[in-house]
């Protein structure tokens, strides 16, 4: 079965792309850096296996993550390559895609349309880059008409010029750490490499602006602050906000919503089920250590559990919204001087936070930071933030100790 | 006109970069130059944090978060 690599700048929609073709649950969320290694599912239309990587920006890799990207790309010479662009970034997206065109793979370009202000004229945009161009809506499966078309007429490997040994010669020259690691070179990295890194990547821009000139590329100011960025960015206020939100989210899920349903579906549990199943064992005679068994351990251990499940999901939602609506970002950028001071960096929010949901999967996240010893650091701490899971071990021992 | 590093521009004003010095390792130049960071475009500073660890700067409308260490590498007039 053919295997096509989903490939792209961060947070540019990959994961949710590769979610809606093969209904996988890969996680998604408005940060870069979200996806941290790579992960395969079918798609059942076009019968083949659709491979979601970690974003990158350039096949010169910065992170591990990043890493685990190039690594993948290079030693899967065959496979076709999805290069995932958004439209609103396109111009810094261009550059991944046409390094891939230019190492000679097999490339489709795939342009997530988010936001309508951009105009692009993908068949001149085609025409010039040489390869396939699709629009789509990522997270729209209905926009997927031209994706599924062209993959399904697609003709068998085409004859591809790949151009490794040139490819690598080049990188080698920019000073790229990774491939001078791949050719065992190891002189020191001198001022002609800065000099013809700095030629190369202009070079490439300036055939990208020529591209995106002729398929006449408007972007209107799109970023700027808004308003609400102001108020959430403001130097003394940022933290202010992000305590009250924390509070809310926690006092939601804790206290009064997610209490409620707790408190629900304890009753319904312990004291609707679980009683009405006691009296039954009870009229027939039931041994009492059974009773006390199935009443004590089960209906009462199991209840107390369960009934954290109200508040997981609760929590999970908030989170999920923090995650998606890009708040996350702006938190990492605020609080980065007050992490600064701890020895750990404004992208560990992101970990830390995702440690309420689940400090197993939230440590993995800390890969994508680029300093090792914050990157340690934030890997250590997130599980020592409270995470969901361990609500009702914290109940246990606090039922254990501390009777009223 | 006086060149300075972008660390110290004002902010909401707009400058042109002269230049993007060496006295960095090749990564974060890379990551720059990749960002779109060359000679003659124009950035203007849009926020940073409190002691100026990171800056958010506009640079083809395109908002970048860059860390003190990188803006102190980028020379800007205007
Ligand atoms: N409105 C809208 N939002 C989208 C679309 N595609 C992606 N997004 C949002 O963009 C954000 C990033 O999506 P991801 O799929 O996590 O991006 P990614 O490319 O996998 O990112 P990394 O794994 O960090 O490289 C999420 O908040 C998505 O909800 C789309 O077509 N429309
Ligand atoms: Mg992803």
């Amino acid at each position: 079965m053919a295997e096509i690599l989903i490939v792209g700048n961060p947070n540019t929609g990959k994961s949710t792309f590769f979610n809606t073709l093969t209904k996988a649950n890969a996680h998604t969320g408005n940060f870069h850096g979200v996806t941290v290694n790579f992960k395969k599912a079918e798609c059942k239309v076009l019968n083949c296996t659709f491979v979601d990587l970690p974003g990158l920006y350039s096949m010169s890799p910065n992170s591990y993550e990043e890493e685990v990207s190039v690594n993948y790309i290079l030693s899967h010479k065959k496979s076709c390559i999805v290069c995932l662009c958004n439209n609103q970034t396109l111009r810094r997206n261009l550059l991944l895609a046409t390094e891939l065109i230019d190492l000679g793979r097999e490339v489709v370009v795939v342009v997530n349309e988010i936001g309508k202000k951009i105009i692009v004229d993908y068949n001149k945009l085609q025409e010039k880059l040489g390869v396939k161009v699709i629009s789509l809506k990522a997270n729209n499966k209905k926009t997927f008409k031209n994706f599924f078309s062209f993959f399904e007429t697609k003709k068998e490997e085409k004859n591809t010029n790949e151009n490794y040994d040139k490819f690598y010669q080049e990188k080698v020259l920019c000073g790229c750490e990774y491939y001078r690691k791949l050719l065992n070179i190891s002189d020191k990295i001198s001022l002609n490499n800065y000099e013809y890194l700095e030629k190369n990547i202009k070079e490439k821009y300036t055939k990208i602006d020529e591209i995106l000139k002729y398929s006449e590329y408007k972007t209107d100011h799109i970023v700027g602050k808004s308003k609400i960025d102001k108020i959430i960015l403001n130097k003394y206020l940022c933290l202010p906000i992000f305590l009250i939100i924390l509070f809310v989210i926690f006092y939601l899920t804790f206290f009064s919503v997610g209490k409620f349903f707790s408190d629900i579906l304890r009753y319904i549990i312990q004291d609707l089920i679980g009683e009405n199943f006691v009296n039954f064992l009870n009229n027939q005679n039931t041994p009492q250590f059974v009773v006390s068994l199935v009443k004590d351990g089960i209906f009462s251990g199991v209840g107390s559990v369960v009934s954290f499940l109200p508040q997981v999901v609760i929590l999970f939602l908030f989170l999920d919204i923090l995650e998606q609506s890009g708040y996350i970002s702006r938190l990492a950028f605020c609080l980065d001087d007050a992490l600064k001071s701890v020895g750990l960096s404004g992208r560990g929010v992101y970990t830390l936070i995702m440690g309420f949901g689940c400090s197993t999967t939230a440590s993995l996240t800390a890969r994508n930071m680029s300093d090792n010893n914050a990157k340690i650091k934030t890997a250590l701490l997130s599980p020592y933030m409270s995470c969901s899971a361990k609500l009702p071990v914290y109940a246990v021992i606090g039922g254990a100790f501390f009777f009223s | 006109m006086k060149n300075f590093f972008l660390s110290d521009a004002k902010i909401n004003k707009q400058y042109t970069i002269a230049n993007i010095c060496n006295d960095i390792d090749i990564k974060t130049k890379t990551r720059l130059l990749e960002f779109g960071f060359f000679c003659n475009q124009t950035v203007v500073v849009r926020n940073f944090s409190l002691k100026k660890g990171v800056l958010l700067v506009e640079l083809n409308n395109q908002t970048i978060s860059l860390r003190k260490k990188e803006a102190s590498c980028v020379v800007v007039y205007g």
